[in-house]
């Protein structure tokens, strides 16, 4: 299992784990229980800094995805992300589909680029 | 001079040459993605990177020829040793300068990589994983024991105890009883011990990069590497452990009359434990540059680095002082082996521990 860290990818590197870490919740392959690694290892494997990938943890906790214990590492709590709205949820893909509309994709186009994506991300889902 | 004396001479020349030698090719060892350390085209690495290599050879040759040869000859004809062996250190210091002059007269040929994607796996890397319970024991008895073993038995030790043995097992130099002349051998082992405890720690949580693009081969090559660095530490740690614990009872072996019978027997069992550790360390050396070649053959190369981390090596990837990285251990960029981040956090904890050799040979010379 990896994650995978674009350095001319715009959005910045802690976003991008958190991105990461939560597709692999969603397709299922990391699940409840597990432990994710301590923050130097990954921050050494990726070769960014320890505050980065500790924030992307924080981020996840917030989020209430990840329990992270002192000392005793990282444990993936729940698969499922906080207590969000649908409305709060269907915003960004409002702004989204817009962008796409803009730059004048057809509906059909649209919704196979979703169908799409929703392929790729549900993967080995469960 | 006597002909034992010229034999050290000659071996100690041979020593100086093989480190020599290992310079001699260091910079050819992966071809154009280590020349000199540094990562070049192959037009270069054949164009002017030949002409390069070229002087370097010949200042090389020079040097040992105006040192090591003149030091070796002076020392025969004035019979002293010290002239030999300021000038074999005197070869090995300015064979280094040289290939770091070098290294830097390549550095502007570097090619830059284009690899910006980079992976790390989720599992969680931990020495408890590499550690045999039943070994560390052992290893610990061996260790601790004679310490205790010479302890109980100092008053019972003459005054003036054997310190070296020739080939045969015989005494061959003598000195007064102290601490030092006692306990030095097990001294040394409780610090050797203390030190690959430390590196086996920090090789567990050495730097793994993985380029995003074919992230499972890295992967699987960079475990069996550590896979391998950890059979290999615990083979010598044992082996280290056996030795040292065995040539630690020479000393009473040979003094005591009731145990003077067991000195033939561990005489003997010295050279098993020599002759495992040459093989085993060849056996690994075989075993990294297999691991690589193979990842080689697949991706084309074995080390990736990043661009911002390549600037942060100098004396042509000899030493990475790199404070944004986080990691304290990396891959050497040369391919075999691994190196400290002397930057990185901790490493002033091994720099100290490094710092207590002089301490043990003053302990040992000044015979306090």
């Amino acid at each position: 299992m990896f994650i995978v860290v674009d350095e001319e990818d715009r959005r910045p590197i802690y976003q991008q784990v958190v991105d990461e870490i939560k597709s692999l919740l969603a397709r299922g392959q990391l699940k409840e229980g597990a432990s994710l690694p301590p923050v130097r290892q990954v921050a050494s494997d990726l070769g960014v800094n320890l505050n980065t990938i500790a924030t992307a943890y924080r981020e996840l906790q917030r989020e209430g995805l990840i329990t992270i214990k002192h000392g005793a590492g990282s444990v993936v709590s729940s698969r499922n992300s906080g207590d969000k709205s649908e409305d709060e949820l269907r915003k960004p893909l409002r702004g989204a589909l817009t962008q796409f509309k803009l730059y004048g994709f057809s509906r059909s186009e649209i919704m196979n680029i979703v169908s799409e994506e929703l392929r790729g991300l549900l993967k080995g889902a469960r | 001079m006597k002909g034992e004396n010229l034999a050290v001479l000659i071996s100690l020349g041979a020593t100086d040459l093989l480190v020599l030698l290992v310079l001699v090719f260091m910079p050819i060892m992966r071809r154009e993605r280590a020349f000199f350390g540094v990562r070049v085209s192959r037009e270069i690495y054949e164009g002017i990177g030949k002409r390069i290599l070229r002087r370097y050879w010949l200042c090389l040759v020079a040097t040992f020829l105006a040192f090591a040869a003149i030091g070796f000859l002076t020392s025969v004809y004035r019979r002293n040793f010290l002239y030999a062996i300021v000038s074999y250190l005197l070869t090995l210091l300015v064979a280094f300068l040289l290939y770091a002059s070098f290294a830097r007269e390549v550095r502007p040929f570097r090619e830059i990589s284009d690899t910006k994607k980079f992976a790390t796996s989720l599992n969680t890397r931990r020495l408890a994983d590499y550690t045999h319970y039943a070994l560390e024991v052992v290893i610990v008895l061996l260790t601790i024991a004679p310490v205790f073993v010479l302890i109980y038995y100092y008053p019972t030790i003459p005054e003036r105890v054997p310190v070296h043995w020739g080939f045969n097992g015989m005494p061959d130099r003598w000195a007064h009883k102290s601490f030092s002349t006692v306990f030095f051998l097990p001294v040394l082992a409780l610090y050797m011990q203390s030190w690959f405890l430390v590196l086996k720690y920090d090789l567990v949580h050495a730097k793994m990069t993985l380029p995003a693009q074919q992230a499972e081969v890295y992967l699987a090559a960079k475990e069996q590497l550590i896979v391998a660095s950890m059979r290999m530490m615990d083979w010598i740690r044992g082996l280290i452990a056996g030795l040292l614990g065995l040539v630690s009872m020479f000393m009473l072996l040979a003094t005591n009359e009731s145990l003077r019978h067991w000195m033939p027997i561990a005489n003997f069992l010295v050279w098993p434990f020599v002759g495992l550790l040459l093989v085993v360390s060849l056996y690994y050396i075989y075993r990294f540059m297999s691991i690589n070649n193979a990842l080689e053959a697949v991706t084309g190369n074995s080390n990736v680095q990043r661009e911002s981390e390549a600037e942060k090596w100098s004396s042509g990837g000899l030493f990475y002082y790199n404070p944004n990285d986080p990691a304290l251990i990396v891959e050497k960029r040369d391919g075999l082996g691994f190196t400290y981040n002397f930057a990185g956090e901790g490493i002033r904890l091994r720099m100290a521990l490094l710092a207590l050799v002089p301490v043990i040979v003053l302990w040992a010379v000044l015979d306090l």
